[in-house]
């Protein structure tokens, strides 16, 4: 019976409080819960999405890019896309909106701990990551070595470049690599090349790394051709997945994917998952 | 063990009659030449004897479209809509076969679990349902294939068709035996010779109903032709017009729209079937279609019947209730698909897809 209980499709109501242009596309947004009990209690992991609700506009799945250590406040990057997504860059700071989550299963942070840490992303990519390398840092004697690459196609598309480029100088210190790449961009004054193209900067141990990544199908074919062909453990090797996600509960249908064997709600069971989910689902990326 | 009753097939009016002040009534109806599930204004209007109804009792619980929640934009408030549901009449669904009651106990499944939706639950709580035993083949069913001719729960009251003028009444809830005491007089004990007859109703059915389709190996077959180009030819014929998902007793899915009234000072949300067979069903921001042939998205839809279910909740999301083949325009047949997957044993040399 459920004569009682707030549905699961209700939402907390959230202010912006900053608004941050990262490039053309993409802005950051900071939000906080208006209810202090919510603001207390809402806790998020690495690679989980909110869904993020204007009232007549409809609902949109975002990952959370900020460190899951600050309490009551979460950052999202925001591509100005679709219906929704441009209607969220208009908000100006001090506007409501609604927000439900956190759904997903998140990157298995504790399975890291102990390990270098490797993450790649290629153009939005970028977003869901930034919280797993927060993390990283906010903890960052649970980690080895830890090395970020960032690719985007044009150099304006960068996201975070600024905020990676003022890591830099605590980098060396801290044992940190921080490589920034453009596929397409002969103007760009930095490095030039995909992902796969600048891993020798690296400087994580293949047999004890973990590796998180973001970026669109054909980066994951190719980074997982190099990091098995390099001898890096299978079992850590994490990418987290874009779907249509209506619900993010596991109801909807849009995110279901599968085989004749092995059958995915992205929302629900991902969007992180692993080497062999991944390889195991022809379709899956 | 509850005990079971008789009643005379002729006094379900006189139940109707009962339950009305109660309970707002549905059950099979005729439209035309194909039955459907109405709301029953007379009790004569009931008709017992039906075949298969157009729809599945599915839109009881999950409605073709539902507001879910409504927006006043100057308030900024929110209301999820829960109240209304709350208050409505609770309701009698009469008549719903084992192959339905099964498709009922999936979507129970899909909508309970961690996260469960309160506007199915709420509408399945208000619901009492009396079950019908189908004791003779249907056109395009092929329950006894799928192992869903039969029903142990997800009834309130399970009728059963003895002796050509009663019914041998199965109690499977509080609320099927609340039913009984709204109309104590139409009900009977069942005594032994009753259950006997009961059990020759159930001989009969087993030797009536056809065993069309062999599941033996079918994780097998499913997954060796997963790649193979037959679904390409199974496909050629589909127009993706998502019929047999809007008619499917265990078709779930659902898109959410928001609307804005014209005023602009108020707007709902509302969630409406949606349909795998659809172009945009896997279409993600930036244009990527993760299903773009129509091929690919008839093949997900069986699969996902066949396989995710399995996967997910543990039994076959089909329930061999054959109305996708009654509505399908190319007389595709998920009967006949089953069979033509179950002969194909070569591995395809390319087109993987």
């Amino acid at each position: 019976m459920v004569d009682t209980g707030k549905s699961v499709y209700d939402t907390h109501k959230c202010r912006l409080l900053r608004k941050y242009d990262l490039t053309d596309m993409e802005t950051l947004f900071l939000f906080r819960f208006e209810d202090p009990v919510v603001a207390q209690d809402w806790r998020f992991k690495p690679g989980q999405f909110v869904e993020v609700s204007l009232l007549g506009l409809g609902e949109v799945p975002i990952s959370i890019c900020s460190s899951a250590r600050r309490m009551g406040f979460f950052e999202l990057c925001i591509r100005n896309a679709g219906r929704v997504t441009s209607a969220i860059h208009k908000l100006t700071p001090g506007s409501l909106v609604g927000v439900r989550g956190p759904y997903g299963n998140g990157f298995p942070m504790d399975q890291f701990h102990g390990r270098d840490l490797l993450c790649v992303a290629a153009g939005l990519g970028m977003a869901p990551l930034r919280s797993v390398f927060l993390y990283a840092i906010d903890n960052r004697w649970q980690f080895g070595n830890i090395t970020i690459i960032n690719t985007a196609k044009y150099g304006p598309e960068l996201l975070f470049e600024k905020e990676l480029e003022a890591m830099k100088d605590i980098a060396t210190a801290e044992n940190i690599a921080i490589v920034q790449s453009v596929t397409r961009d002969p103007d760009y004054p930095g490095l030039h090349g995909r992902a796969t193209e600048h891993m020798e900067k690296a400087n994580v141990d293949p047999d004890n790394c973990a590796v998180a990544m973001c970026g669109p199908p054909a980066m994951y074919r190719g980074m997982f051709d190099y990091l098995v062909e390099k001898g890096y453990d299978p079992r850590y090797i994490f990418v987290t997945l874009e779907r249509r996600m209506k619900c993010g509960v596991g109801k909807c249908g849009h995110c279901n994917i599968g085989t004749a064997t092995s059958w995915k709600y992205v929302c629900k069971d991902g969007p992180v998952f692993d080497y062999y989910a991944i390889t195991s689902i022809p379709g899956l990326i | 063990m509850c005990p079971s009753y008789v009643m005379n097939q002729g006094d379900i009016t006189k139940l109707i009659e009962s339950a009305r002040d109660s309970f707002d009534i549905f059950g099979p109806v005729k439209k035309r030449t194909k039955h459907v599930f109405d709301k029953i204004d007379d009790p004569a209007q009931i008709e017992m004897d039906y075949d298969s109804t157009i729809l599945s009792p599915r839109k009881f619980f999950q409605p073709p479209s539902e507001v879910m929640m409504t927006f006043d934009l100057e308030e900024k408030s929110v209301d999820d809509t829960l109240e209304n549901l709350r208050a409505e009449r609770p309701r009698l669904l009469l008549a719903v076969h084992s192959c339905d009651l099964n498709g009922i106990l999936l979507l129970d499944k899909v909508f309970g679990g961690e996260y469960v939706d309160h506007y199915y639950n709420i509408r399945r709580d208000k619901t009492t349902i009396v079950g019908l035993n189908c004791l003779e083949p249907c056109e395009y069913g092929f329950c006894r294939s799928m192992n869903t001719h039969h029903v142990v729960e997800g009834y309130d009251l399970f009728l059963t068709p003895i002796d050509g003028d009663r019914y041998f009444v199965q109690v499977g809830t509080a609320k099927g035996e609340h039913l009984i005491h709204m109309a104590e007089n139409l009900f009977t004990l069942a005594e032994t010779g009753d259950v006997q007859s009961f059990k020759n109703a159930l001989k009969h059915k087993q030797e009536a109903l056809p065993h069309e389709v062999d599941l033996e190996g079918i994780n097998e077959y499913l997954d060796l032709s997963f790649s193979h180009p037959v679904w390409d030819e199974i496909a050629e014929d589909c127009v993706n017009c998502g019929a047999c998902a809007m008619v499917c007793p265990t078709c779930y899915c659902y898109d959410v729209v928001d609307e804005l009234d014209i005023s602009l000072t108020s707007a709902d949300r509302t969630r409406k079937w949606d349909a795998c067979l659809f172009q945009d069903f896997a279409l993600v921001a930036g244009g990527h279609n993760f299903r773009e042939t129509p091929a690919a998205r008839l093949k997900y839809r069986f699969y996902h019947k066949m396989r995710g279910f399995a996967n997910e909740y543990g039994i076959i999301g089909c329930t061999g209730c054959g109305r996708c083949t009654a509505a399908c325009p190319s007389d595709i047949s998920i009967k006949e698909v089953l069979k033509r997957l179950s002969t194909i044993w070569e591995v395809p040399v390319s087109g993987v897809k």
